[in-house]
């Protein structure tokens, strides 16, 4: 038995070492590659933006940044990350300025249903993995569960559990440049102009008024810090009831936002139920980027 | 609690630890308290319909051993064999058959509707069930002795590495060992961890990889069409066979650790010439217990040729029902009840003109394995045959149907191939002698072959969520 646990101990130690050396060079490449948002902002740094915008996939996918250069001759970038939930998104900002990137003002996307969130999706997530190390971000993803510190400790988990996402494919695609990034110069991303239909079910969608907004006052409180103009806004959705509950909330919420010193727009009934601009119930298209852009070019003069 | 989670590590550690230090005497009851946990970690009260039919064939099987009036012995194994069938029929085909009384009705146009009753089926009923049955059976054909302590028998009905999906053991190879437990022995050990370990790859690697592709396809079957379809196929002809194989093995290896041999319950089915040949290979637990409790009562081959013919129909139909109660396993088990018929009727009336040489019936029978797992996996029957249309209509682009999907399921597409040869090369290899002697007799050989496996789980295993086990379902 003894020698049973000798060998097994040994077969530990070399898993050990393999992993640590595949840690290692996973990260390295990642922390190379160009590949995902979080990739490409990393390497944005000391540089100076009129404005930014920021968000999840609806932010992501909605303002059209050279239309906006074209029309105001300002300079912006677009650092939201799809699939991202206010607390990445505040991970995000935080990062990108300690980057010492400045920005004048800051067009943050928040949404009835995700901006008091105070969870990490599982799918976003792993995109952060290979900046674990560093200590901001691990600080302020080890308050979402214990596993944060697998992740950081244990050699490759992290890379093992994720691997469709972080597995070797990536590691050659990261290290070949195999894909084209599916953003563009500015951080932009547009859907295709689909023949999407007029959604099947419409849903109802207010703020919470009593809500805690942990997140989105730690990003109302990092704007002040940074001298950041922070301006709140709703992209168009294609599935909401709008009433006057709907409305009122709206107004309600815009309220609540300016006596913290920060401007809300709400444009999520803009199309109202008209699904031509969109792309899926939530997502513009590109046609629908364009045409909203223009819509509400006045706000970033 | 699933075989690919870290909370059976734990568990599966701890059992062991105690095994060790316990002394001998209470080892059994040990395995039994954890076995039990084990199998309510999935739902407490499930417990409950364990023990209720274990109860009543502990008693019947000592009864019917105690007793010599015959009519009483046949009235007393019926009585299991209702309990157990019973409790079968309620959780796993009640439903389906309120359904089919309503289809029945509404197309025949009589106002009558059966309301469907709230069940949720119990996993491993399937199993339990059987491995029970086939107890108060060798009772009654008195080729093993009742057992007198109930807990023991608890324990045989309940031992945690084959309670959920087999293999079903029989009482006369499981019971002395469980009566016998032997002390923790590093080489049994050995052995159980290296089929743990290929069973994992099997599992995590091969069958939860190809996974992907294969939901994508049979979850959408009107979107693909010739190449996705039929690479999707055989994708799940490997994808059940690594997951049930490798669930086989880690049950093997998990009991092969405590010194427990468990009967084998896959020998390479894809490598057979014939459908007779793959259902001795595949499952072949279950195959002997419907051989033997099933098809030889029926009067198996001693029987004029008609006869033998529908013993053998039926044996594969009631084992198309056994899976699942759905029209796609009857309609599963009828294609292999069909072909093995016709397998069978021409080695005795050698009506077929010609015999396909090795390599072509090997392909053969795996191509028409793998068609019937069309409506084994397909979601209804009529997706079934929206795939066999698809699988045969060329005329949409392969690239263009791949390029419809994520970069990650592309990405799992594409080493799904990779993934198959390696298992074939891995299983196929395995038989040659220079490997084996070769992994027998050095120890680096075989530490390159435990780390590589391990290297693999961690970069091509699907870890992200530990998905069940598809035989879990029946």
């Amino acid at each position: 038995m003894k020698r049973l646990f000798q060998h097994l101990f040994i077969l530990f130690l070399v898993s050990l070492f393999l992993f640590w050396l595949l840690d290692l060079g996973f990260t390295y490449v990642f922390q190379k590659g160009n590949y995902t948002k979080i990739q490409w902002l990393d390497k944005v740094k000391d540089q100076k933006f009129d404005y930014a915008i920021h968000g999840s996939s609806r932010a992501f996918t909605t303002i059209d940044i050279p239309q906006i250069g074209d029309s105001t001759g300002k300079k912006g970038i677009n650092i939201s990350v799809d699939g991202s939930s206010i607390p990445d998104q505040y991970l995000m900002l935080k990062l990108f300025l300690l980057k010492n990137n400045t920005v004048k003002k800051l067009y943050l996307q928040v949404d009835p249903f995700s901006s008091d969130m105070e969870e990490v999706f599982e799918f976003a997530v792993p995109k952060f993995f290979p900046y674990i190390k560093d200590d901001v971000v691990f600080d302020h993803f080890k308050q979402f569960g214990k596993e944060w510190y697998a992740y950081r400790y244990i050699p490759f988990y992290r890379y093992a559990k994720y691997n469709t996402l972080w597995g070797i494919h990536e590691v050659i695609n990261d290290k070949f440049s195999v894909l084209p990034q599916d953003f563009d110069q500015f951080g932009d991303f547009f859907y295709p102009n689909v023949n999407y239909k007029a959604p099947e079910k419409l849903r109802h969608m207010t703020f919470d008024l009593k809500g805690k907004y942990k997140f989105l006052n730690l990003i109302i409180d990092l704007c002040k810090q940074y001298n950041i103009k922070l301006i709140l806004f709703t992209a168009p959705v294609a599935d909401i009831i709008i009433d006057n509950d709907y409305k009122n909330n709206a107004v309600a919420f815009g309220n609540l936002m300016k006596s913290k010193g920060v401007a809300y727009y709400n444009y999520g009934d803009l199309y109202g139920n008209d699904p031509k601009m969109f792309f899926n119930e939530i997502h513009l298209s590109k046609s629908g980027a364009t045409d909203f852009t223009k819509q509400i070019m006045e706000i970033f003069r | 609690m699933l075989f690919n989670s870290i909370n059976f590590i734990l568990f599966f550690s701890t059992v062991l630890v105690l095994y060790y230090f316990l002394p001998r005497k209470y080892t059994w009851i040990m395995l039994l308290i954890a076995s039990l946990f084990f199998y309510m970690c999935w739902r407490w009260q499930y417990i409950f319909l364990l023990f209720f039919p274990a109860t009543i064939d502990f008693f019947v099987a000592r009864n019917i051993e105690d007793s010599s009036d015959q009519k009483k012995r046949k009235a007393l194994l019926m009585l299991s064999i209702v309990t157990n069938l019973g409790l079968l029929f309620y959780f796993k085909y009640f439903n389906f058959f309120i359904g089919s009384v309503n289809t029945a009705s509404s197309l025949m146009n009589i106002p009558f509707f059966l309301n469907a009753a709230k069940i949720l089926l119990p996993v491993g009923i399937s199993f339990y069930t059987f491995q029970s049955i086939s107890y108060t059976v060798e009772v009654y054909r008195k080729n093993i002795k009742a057992e007198r302590n109930f807990g023991r028998f608890a324990l045989f009905v309940s031992f945690f590495p084959q309670l959920v999906a087999g293999p079903i053991n029989r009482p006369q190879i499981l019971l002395p060992q469980l009566n016998n437990l032997q002390p923790l022995d590093p080489a049994n050990m050995v052995k159980g961890g290296r089929l743990i370990l290929w069973g994992l790859f099997k599992k995590i690697v091969v069958a939860d990889r190809l996974a992907f592709f294969v939901n994508i396809v049979y979850n959408s079957p009107e979107s693909y069409h010739g190449t996705a379809v039929l690479l999707a196929t055989i994708f799940f002809a490997f994808q059940i066979y690594c997951d049930f194989s490798g669930y086989s093995d880690i049950a093997i290896g998990v009991a092969k650790t405590m010194g427990v041999d468990l009967v084998k319950n896959f020998n390479k089915p894809y490598f057979s010439h014939s459908i007779k040949e793959f259902w001795d290979k595949w499952h072949i637990s279950l195959s002997t217990w419907f051989r033997d409790y099933l098809y030889i009562p029926l009067g198996g081959n001693r029987v004029p040729m008609a006869r033998w013919i529908f013993n053998l129909f039926i044996t594969f139909l009631v084992s198309g029902i056994w899976h699942g109660a759905s029209l796609n396993f009857i309609i599963w088990g009828a294609i292999h009840g069909v072909l093995i018929s016709i397998e069978s009727l021409n080695a005795k009336l050698k009506f077929m003109p010609f015999k396909l040489p090795g390599f072509l019936s090997l392909i053969w029978t795996f191509s028409i394995v793998s068609f019937a797992w069309i409506f084994f996996r397909a979601n209804t029957v009529s997706d079934s045959f929206t795939i066999i249309r698809n699988l045969f209509d060329f005329s949409h682009s392969f690239t263009a149907e791949i390029k419809q999907m994520t970069g990650a399921d592309i990405y799992n597409f594409a080493i799904g191939i990779p993934l198959i040869l390696l298992l074939v090369i891995f299983e196929k290899g395995w038989e040659f002698e220079f490997v084996q002697k070769n992994f027998y007799t050095y120890r680096p050989v075989r530490f390159a072959c435990y780390i590589s496996l391990i290297l693999l789980i961690a970069l091509f295993g699907v870890l992200v969520s530990q998905s069940s086990f598809i035989y879990f379902q029946f």
